[in-house]
């Protein structure tokens, strides 16, 4: 019920209504504002007194009869201000949104992320993110960092998600050995005894997966871990249940945000060595008395059977945006009975929708690979941790990235300076990442009471989210830029140029390295995908170095859809061969450790499965680039529904000019009208390997 | 024609092939990285040299052979650097 309330004023009594912002009306009381100082700010509370005074003397001297708390917090925070009470207002200040940025986040499409579906849930996310993103510039990061942010010197990946680590990679054996038995449940599943119930577990653990990380969900080694569920099924039920997982990946827009889990599968046609002898387990999470090796013929056909369904596409002919399949290329792939047969499925895959990911893994290494190209290299631990699958579950906390032509310019074309400001950024990230951990600790710490209490589990007697075995990513952004800056010419134009842009991504390596020691944390450089940073960061240094961006800035600076070329990739509009494109670009693969990739875009040619198989097997050979992926472009009818190759203004059906492109925005397909204006301008740009593949 | 030798600190086998490479000094500029250090690393990934000691000869910047991991022969690298100057590479 309203209540009128009379404040006492020295001068002047007057009635005032005070709107809080949990929906109520309370009496004025100046003590109100004293006690909000002195609890969340700490300040004296004989000075709170004073602010106090002289907000309700301001108040006093206008006619307002009804004034809400936001609005007194504000008028606080300008006495604040005003008195010189910096770090004091930050503390008081609160988080959210005008009216106006809120009418606008609820009629118009977020574009940030591709993948995020535009709707109430989407909408939610957007407003939920933004707070988030307010309050860990504010509190969770210091103010170096958080204005390094701020100024486009580097980005802080996913603050809006700040209250959970970034990407995971994980394993199936864990939901088989222990079934659904989550913190937040409502009922508990023993483990899986049919492999469909067993798919439906994975689901839903993906789900809550993507409830407790921003990024990618992605499962190790599937076919493999399956494979015992599989003994004696025949193949009708088998693409059953591969249909089954794909759709069901594929269409869970219900979730998150409305927003699909960013999910990968990774594949292999062998048993790795890591997994050959490991006793296997089957239905019920318990041991079948075999190890993996036992099951190479159920795995294989569940991988061949996979690659079907993608071959199929959805009802439409659509390719499936998820669950991406990380297929991974071994020395052991060549020599395993039945690679040509497979490799030539997958090519066609390749070819006719594009999903393959093809994830080179030569010599000894492993890895688990995931989201655009992030890779978890396992090292001589995750290799022991192989012994009990269940264990293998990894991640990468936060991803920063670095704005590296920003970098140029500040150095005013002198390479030494420009060394000695990588140097100090990369402290600065490593400095960003350290504040992101104590954060997320300080939250796992709350354990099975807390938010994220679905990562401290303990099932296996350790949490699930093992903090000491997770990676800090710092990434790199438009090399290319900072090269042709400083050189005068881009990557690809010259030996000096590439010789130029090794050495500046060597140098980050270098300190990487020295980093590590420094703070006790495992950094690795990781590509970063970009997907909307590509497009800040080119905006705002086009706003303070206009000269200077102006010589480089790639896109339409008229229309305002300027970008940075991706991390260490060459110019994506040139029309260099593919193959000469994968070598070159792979020369930096091996000094980034967490995940590289080069794009092959097909547009609206459609290659023979030879001709990419060909090129699979060559990049395997003869050069070091870590992952690449085809990826053709098509358009959908929005009217008769129907998908065409390539990206139209028209449908090539019925004609109907409603119609939405769909290609890899970044790592994953998505619809091209989610798309930011920086990323369609590259993707007007693109080279599209015209005659290149037969 | 130019001799790049890859070396790192603690590898056995790098000593020996310093040593090759001062012997060949008279004959050919040679380069020295160190793959540990930045220039080095760069150089090193450029030539795809994943192992040392890795000695790489090049005309122009551009490979004509490669010893990678190992410490070849002096005759071997003398042939090249012969074919090299008589233009057979």
């Amino acid at each position: 019920m309203m209540e009128q309330i009379t404040t006492k004023k020295e001068s002047t009594d007057s009635i005032l209504f005070v709107q809080t912002s949990d929906q109520r009306i309370l009496k004025w009381d100046p003590q109100r504002i004293v006690d909000a100082l002195v609890r969340e700010t700490g300040i004296d509370p004989r000075i709170a007194h004073i602010i106090a005074k002289e907000v309700e003397n301001m108040i006093a001297n206008t006619k307002i009869r009804n004034i809400t708390a936001p609005l007194i917090r504000e008028l606080t925070n300008a006495k604040l201000f005003e008195y010189g009470f910096e770090d004091v207002r930050r503390k008081h200040s609160r988080l959210g949104f005008p009216v106006y940025d809120v009418e606008n986040i609820i009629t118009a499409q977020n574009k940030a992320n591709a993948n995020v579906p535009h709707g109430p849930e989407a909408t939610n996310m957007t407003l939920a993110e933004g707070i988030k993103q307010e309050y860990a510039l504010l509190n969770v990061f210091s103010l170096d960092v958080a204005e390094a942010h701020m100024l486009g010197q580097i980005h802080l990946h996913d603050l809006g998600m700040i209250d959970r680590p970034y990407c995971s990679g994980n394993s199936i054996e864990y939901v088989k050995k222990f079934g659904l038995n989550l913190p937040n449940a409502i009922s508990i599943a023993g483990p899986a005894k049919h492999p469909f119930v067993l798919l439906g577990h994975l689901l839903k653990m993906s789900a809550c997966l993507q409830g407790s990380f921003a990024g990618a969900i992605g499962w190790d080694a599937l076919n493999i871990f399956v494979a015992p569920y599989l003994k004696g099924i025949g193949d009708s039920e088998l693409k059953q249940l591969s249909q089954n997982l794909i759709f069901e990946f594929a269409q869970q827009a219900v979730a998150r945000g409305g927003q699909s889990i960013f999910s990968d599968i990774n594949l292999y046609w062998e048993i790795p060595k890591h997994f050959a002898d490991v006793k296997a387990i089957g239905p019920g999470g318990v041991y079948t008395g075999n190890t993996y090796s036992d099951y190479i013929d159920e795995s294989q056909r569940f991988m061949s059977t996979l690659m079907d369904v993608y071959l199929e596409g959805d009802k439409t002919g659509r390719p499936f945006f998820f669950p991406k399949p990380d297929i991974h290329i071994t020395d052991k792939f060549f020599k395993t009975d039945g690679n040509e047969e497979i490799l030539n499925k997958i090519c066609e895959v390749a070819a006719v929708k594009g999903n393959s990911y093809f994830v080179m893994d030569r010599g000894d290494t492993a890895k688990i690979s995931e989201c655009c190209r992030l890779a978890f290299k396992l090292e001589a631990s995750d290799l022991e941790d192989a012994k009990q699958p269940w264990k293998m579950r990894y991640s990468a906390m936060q991803n920063v990235t670095i704005n590296l032509p920003r970098i140029g310019y500040e150095s005013s074309r002198d390479e030494t300076r420009m060394f000695e400001i990588i140097t100090d950024r990369m402290k600065l990230v490593a400095k960003a990442h350290q504040q992101k951990k104590k954060f997320i600790a300080s939250i796992l710490n709350l354990g099975s009471k807390g938010p994220l209490n679905l990562l401290a589990m303990e099932l296996d007697g350790e949490p699930y989210y093992r903090l000491n075995r997770a990676t800090f990513l710092i990434g790199m952004l438009g090399l290319n830029e900072l090269v042709q800056y400083m050189t005068g010419e881009e990557l690809h134009q010259s030996v000096k140029a590439m010789k130029f842009g090794l050495k500046v991504i060597a140098h980050m390596n270098r300190e990487c390295e020295k980093l590590k020691d420094e703070f006790g944390l495992k950094f690795v450089l990781e590509q970063t995908p970009a997907e909307s940073t590509a497009y800040r960061m080119a905006k705002l240094d086009y706003k303070s170095y206009a000269l200077q961006t102006s010589q480089v800035i790639k896109g339409d600076i008229s229309t305002n859809s300027i970008y940075y070329t991706n991390s260490t990739l060459l110019n994506i509009s040139e029309p260099i061969n593919p193959i000469d494109r994968v070598r070159d670009e792979g020369l930096f693969h091996p000094l980034i450790e967490a995940g590289a990739i080069s794009h092959i875009w097909l547009g609206e040619s459609r290659p023979s499965t030879e001709s990419i198989a060909n090129f699979v097997v060559k990049s395997f050979k003869n050069t070091q680039n870590s992952q690449i992926a085809f990826s053709p472009e098509f358009t959908n009818c929005l009217d008769c529904g129907r998908t065409a190759r390539g990206i139209k203004e028209k449908c090539s059906y019925c004609g109907s000019v409603n119609v939405d492109g769909i290609t890899r925005v970044t790592g994953y397909f998505s619809k091209t009208s989610g798309w930011n204006q920086g990323k369609i301008a590259e993707l007007k740009d693109r080279y599209r390997n015209q005659g290149f593949f037969t | 024609m130019k001799i790049k030798l890859f070396t790192k600190k603690n590898c056995p086998k790098c000593p020996a092939a310093k040593v090759l490479c001062d012997d060949l000094k008279d004959q050919c500029p040679i380069e020295y990285f160190d793959i540990e250090e930045r220039d080095g690393l760069a150089e090193a990934s450029f030539y795809t040299v994943m192992s040392t000691p890795s000695i790489i000869i090049v005309n122009d910047e551009h490979e004509v052979m490669g010893f990678r991991g190992e410490v070849p022969k002096k005759e071997d690298i003398l042939v090249v650097l012969n074919n090299g100057n008589k233009g057979l590479h």
